[in-house]
């Protein structure tokens, strides 16, 4: 187990380095730079001295300077820097990439948390109801609300909602984004689609694992059907979920940068969209390698929940 | 209970003998989801596709002097007038054309790279399947839609260039459409080299593909005649799926502001141009209405069709 856990954290270094290959091509490929169009008219010499000092003048510079700088064990260990140092943003000059990722992720991370959170918490039961009472109004209604969740975009379906619970119930503020009140919308829309998704798998794991024997001889012993249906089925039931799971919530954390448009909330998002658009190849690496870790880490908890969930499932096999 | 009962009577059993290619057909038929969204589906692309010599001669045309007004029966504006007065029936029609476009190109632009992808890794195996997949996990890792935006910024401008100088000055629009099919497609293939792996890996044992080696046929000709054939079930599965899903990353790109060009509209673009005039004050509901329930209900349809496929061309599947 722990052995596995060790290959598996070892091997992210790898990955990250696949993706950073990956993305510095691309970000290569965009032609231009924010230094060129600034509206200073410098001279060709100061130019020339402010791209060799961000390394853009040279793009395997550039390459083998921002991977050797990205970690540096020693100079954290003497106080002396970060121990991952994401380098100075092209844009914003005033600012590293450091303090724009420290600002903006936690917001985003949170947001995104939260709405896997309502997921779960809302589709899980919602999907054991309607795989219990199957065919009933209620299995109708949720799969209704199901597929609007999943065939609609989130900003119509966000939208909708804030009109209706902030401009005509006026219950909840429009946007922003610091108090507890101000999440609740957001999280929620962000949910939506991995709402209707996670209640379709559970209805679906649910419906199977209640036609089996075990279930039978739980009630033939004279187990409450409550205790059933929430305690032995639902435990095999929710596998799917689970699996399903990590790549939700990296979804999630990418998905949320149309929420946060709509919402006027400071998360990554905005940051990734306009680094591209401003040509800031250090702060593009910067939320590429960011994200990719996060989602990197999602997986591997996921991987390991289910072994607690499951202690049939072998991770060294799986 | 009923699907107990079902099962002890296998309606197979009672059927006359049905041609294999015919019986996908028949389950399919049974689904009644997916019979209803293939007729809707039908009508949408028939209603779009009939119209488009109008629309294309009046999706960008403008009357002033209609801007914002709402539905109403006089000159076809039965979806009213967006906020520069274009008439949004037509805009809608005719980005039904585009989005729709969009979603097949970036489907069969997945399926190929997909299916090369998967069948090579899974008929190959061993190291080079170990190498394609682990690349394949990677690419899962990367966030996709900030890939789909970084090809389509990284990579237009070239193709501008490209497409300029075969046919000519002027195929910004068409660069535009091309780059933003390339890059969704270029993302979405992932789950389709997985399925099509999967697929594969289990083929090549079966005693039929070994009856074509011990019989000397060349390889080529076994992956063309005998693995392909057997691949093009999951392939017409999850094509079907991605056309939805492409649709709707577009709309994201839209809402960004990356996606189409203006004044070609899609109806993520639309919806979004309609989000975007939304306003406490007055309501202009259609702006917003009409695009977003063409969206939903082509990709509701979409999905149900996909679905009612994989339940009728599921091998395992004994009804």
């Amino acid at each position: 187990m722990w052995r596995h856990i060790l290959t598996r954290l070892a091997l992210c270094p790898v990955i990250l380095w696949v993706i950073y290959t990956i993305t510095f091509l691309m970000a290569v490929a965009i032609p231009g730079n924010p230094f060129k169009t600034s509206e200073h008219n410098l001279s060709p010499d100061v130019q020339r001295a402010v791209l060799a000092q961000y390394h853009a003048d040279d793009n395997w510079r550039f390459y083998r300077e921002y991977l050797s700088g990205l970690f540096q064990p020693i100079k954290a260990l003497k106080k002396e820097g970060p121990l991952i140092d994401l380098g100075p943003s092209w844009q914003y000059r005033d600012w590293t990439c450091n303090q724009i990722v420290a600002a903006s992720l936690p917001v985003s991370v949170g947001l995104g948390l939260t709405a896997m959170f309502l997921a779960t918490v809302l589709g899980v039961p919602i999907g054991v109801i309607s795989a219990v009472k199957r065919n009933s109004w209620f299995d109708y209604t949720s799969l209704g609300l199901a597929l609007i969740g999943i065939s609609l975009p989130t900003f119509v379906t966000g939208t909708a909602l804030l009109i209706l619970f902030a401009v005509e119930l006026t219950w909840l503020p429009v946007g922003g984004w610091g108090k507890i009140s101000q999440l609740w919308l957001p999280a929620f829309t962000l949910s939506l689609p991995f709402m209707a998704y996670i209640a379709r798998l559970t209805r679906l794991g649910m419906l199977d694992v209640l036609a089996g024997d075990y279930i039978r001889t739980a009630r033939a012993k004279g187990l409450s059907p409550r205790k059933v249906i929430w305690k032995h089925a639902l435990k095999n039931a929710f596998l799917p979920v689970l699996s399903y799971l990590g790549p939700a919530c990296a979804a999630a954390l990418t998905g949320s940068f149309v929420i946060e448009s709509i919402f006027n909330i400071p998360g990554l998002g905005q940051h990734f969209v306009a680094s591209v658009l401003n040509r800031d190849k250090a702060l593009i690496l910067s939320t590429v390698l960011v994200y990719s870790a996060v989602i990197i880490l999602f997986n591997l908890l996921v991987d390991l929940t289910y072994t607690m969930v499951d202690p049939r499932i072998d991770i060294e096999k799986a | 209970m009923s699907q107990a009962l079902s099962k002890t009577i296998d309606p197979e059993l009672t059927e006359p003998t049905l041609s294999p290619g015919s019986r996908p057909w028949r389950r399919f038929c049974r689904s009644r989801s997916a019979i209803v969204s293939l007729i809707i589906m039908a009508v949408i692309i028939i209603a779009c596709l009939a119209t488009l010599p109008i629309t294309t001669q009046m999706y960008s045309q403008q009357d002033l002097d209609a801007n914002r007004e709402p539905p109403q029966f006089e000159s076809f504006a039965l979806f009213g007038y967006d906020l520069l007065g274009r008439n949004l029936l037509w805009r809608c029609l005719f980005g039904g054309v585009v989005s729709l476009g969009i979603g097949l190109a970036a489907a069969a632009i997945s399926v190929v790279i997909g299916t090369v992808w998967g069948a090579l890794a899974g008929w190959y195996g061993g190291r080079i399947d170990n190498a394609m997949m682990r690349l394949v996990d990677i690419l899962y890792g990367l966030p996709y839609v900030l890939m789909i935006i970084l090809l389509k910024i990284a990579f237009e401008p070239k193709l501008i260039k490209l497409l300029n100088s075969i046919f000519g000055p002027g195929q910004e629009r068409v660069a535009n459409i091309v780059i933003l099919f390339l890059a969704i497609g270029g993302v979405s293939w992932l789950t389709m080299a997985r399925v099509i792996r999967g697929q594969v890996l289990s083929l090549k044992t079966q005693p039929f593909m070994e009856a074509a080696r011990a019989g000397g046929v060349p390889t080529r000709r076994i992956l063309l005649r005998h693995l392909l054939p057997n691949l093009i079930g999951p392939i017409i599965v999850y094509a079907t799926l991605t056309v939805p899903q492409a649709i709707l990353q577009e709309s994201f790109l839209s809402f960004l502001g990356i996606g189409i060009q203006a004044p070609v509209p899609t109806w993520g673009s639309l919806a979004a141009e309609g989000v975007k005039a939304v306003n406490t004050v007055v309501s202009f509901w259609w702006m917003v209405f009409f695009p977003s329930v063409l969206l939903g209900l082509t990709l509701l349809c979409l999905n149900f069709i996909g679905d009612g496929l994989r339940d009728a061309l599921d091998p395992k599947t004994t009804r």
